[in-house]
């Protein structure tokens, strides 16, 4: 089902061939609509919110502050079409002295707000940091717990795992990580909607949007 | 009537691990992620959630059952060091034990004829405030029931035992040691007793006294009895919420001739 809804949302952006024009605009620009569509597991459409979620230093912000609005072409369709991107930091609570919110108010919060949850997290130091990738399927684990209970409807989740250029072997991030997950009851959660992409390398992220 | 543990009588003077009273035994991602719920913090802080595979690792430092399981509910023995019960077997164990120890204890004072009988005295239902503090109602038990516990306990917790008998100072000495090995300086009774024959010299003929059986068990599941603040999302099975959800109060009879 999710594959389709990426097929629909590939088609729509490089079909009309904006893939290309954007991946042309350089490293500032990482998040055209097709592959802010790619990672969020849905076709862009008007009114979509989109709940930005993940690590600390994994990526939220480069993808929420992409500079997407030097593209007029762009700036204006992805602007209309993403109405609100909800970013949490899922650590803050703990810096505080006093625990405002936790995070699983949040996170329901999130759910409860959104139509699509992309978190976002490090692969490199998912697959090199056993305390980091205990944290992150914790992550997960309240997720596949709490969509039921929070969310209203089924929501599109998509887990993407970032700075994949860090590892030697990047080529085997997707099937570690997998691998990682044999077993537990956010298996199926990840399996399915687990995006690892260097979007640095542009040519190989067209390769996937293409695929 | 209210109460809520935040210390329990320790009497270990070794330094001890750094597992908590009472431990709750679960996936990894859950010993992490439980506490991101408002109402982690209604659990009682000598209450630790612990990965299975986390524990596993412990087992060269502390005692513990021999399977372990997700789910599980551990409380330390308030008798032995550094060990773990499982809290389904934990009532039997922690009161057998009480009854040996003073059983031991008494045959050191040179008791001739040692004579307990347990009693089972109420049952409460623990009630959990907002903010965490244990409250107790008490439950009208059928005169059936309440017949059914008392016969339980009576069956299981009476001792009659005899023996020469005769004073010792080293004995004496030995009685205070055993006091401190099994963790009882708490124990106002049993202190009084050796208080008592320590001072006298061997004048006491008789002694009888009513001493609590259940106290350390319950001072362990009113800690345990946190959990429940989040029982759904712990998802605890109904045989151990059932445990820590009724406060069984059993004293021991003892009647001591020397």
């Amino acid at each position: 089902m999710m594959k389709s809804i990426f097929s629909r949302a590939l088609k729509q952006a490089v079909g009309n061939n904006r893939l290309e024009q954007s991946l042309k605009l350089g490293a500032a620009v990482l998040f055209p609509p097709a592959v802010l569509a790619y990672l969020v597991g849905v076709t862009l459409y008007e009114g979509l919110k989109v709940g930005v979620m993940g690590m600390e230093q994994s990526g939220k912000t480069t993808l929420l502050n992409s500079e997407l609005k030097e593209d007029q072409e762009f700036g204006e369709r992805v602007s209309f079409l993403i109405r609100e991107i909800f970013s949490v930091s899922l650590k803050e609570y703990q810096e505080f002295g006093e625990r405002v919110s936790y995070p699983q108010e949040v996170i329901c919060e999130a759910l409860k707000e959104n139509n699509a949850i992309l978190f976002v997290f490090d692969v490199s130091l998912y697959l090199t940091d056993l305390a980091y990738a205990k944290k992150v399927r914790a992550y997960w684990d309240l997720l596949e717990r709490e969509h039921e209970t929070c969310g209203l409807e089924r929501k599109s989740f998509s887990f993407f795992g970032s700075h994949v250029d860090l590892l030697k072997q990047p080529e085997e991030a997707f099937g570690q990580v997998l691998a990682s997950l044999k077993g537990k009851p956010y298996e199926k959660l990840v399996r399915e909607n687990l995006v690892c992409l260097n979007l640095r390398d542009k040519e190989g992220v067209k390769k996937r949007l293409q695929s | 009537m209210s109460s809520r543990v935040y210390s329990l009588s320790y009497c270990y003077t070794m330094e001890k691990h750094s597992l908590t009273s009472v431990l709750y035994v679960t996936s990894e991602e859950q010993a992490e992620n439980y506490q991101w719920y408002k109402d982690s913090a209604r659990i009682d802080r000598n209450v630790s959630v612990i990965a299975l595979d986390d524990l596993e690792q412990l087992r060269s430092q502390v005692a513990l059952p021999r399977n372990l399981s997700a789910g599980m509910v551990l409380i330390e023995h308030p008798y032995k060091e550094n060990q773990y019960l499982d809290i389904n077997q934990a009532e039997e164990e922690v009161f057998a034990r009480k009854m040996d120890a003073i059983t031991e204890i008494a045959r050191y004072l040179g008791v001739k004829r040692f004579e307990a009988k347990a009693e089972y005295e109420t049952t409460q239902e623990r009630l959990l405030g907002v903010n965490g503090e244990v409250d107790y109602k008490g439950v009208n038990l059928e005169a059936k029931y309440k017949q059914e516990k008392s016969e339980k306990y009576k069956k299981k917790y009476t001792r009659i035992q005899e023996w020469p008998g005769g004073f010792s100072r080293e004995g004496v000495e030995k009685a205070k040691q055993l006091l401190k090995d099994y963790c009882l300086e708490q124990e106002r009774v049993v202190q009084h007793l050796i208080a008592q024959r320590e001072g006298d010299l061997n004048q006491m003929t008789s002694f009888t006294e009513t001493l609590s059986l259940s106290q350390e068990f319950n001072e362990r599941t009113d800690v345990a009895f946190t959990l429940s603040a989040m029982k759904g999302v712990l998802g605890l099975k109904a045989g151990i919420e059932t445990i820590f959800t009724y406060k069984v109060e059993v004293n021991l009879f003892l009647k001591l001739e020397f």
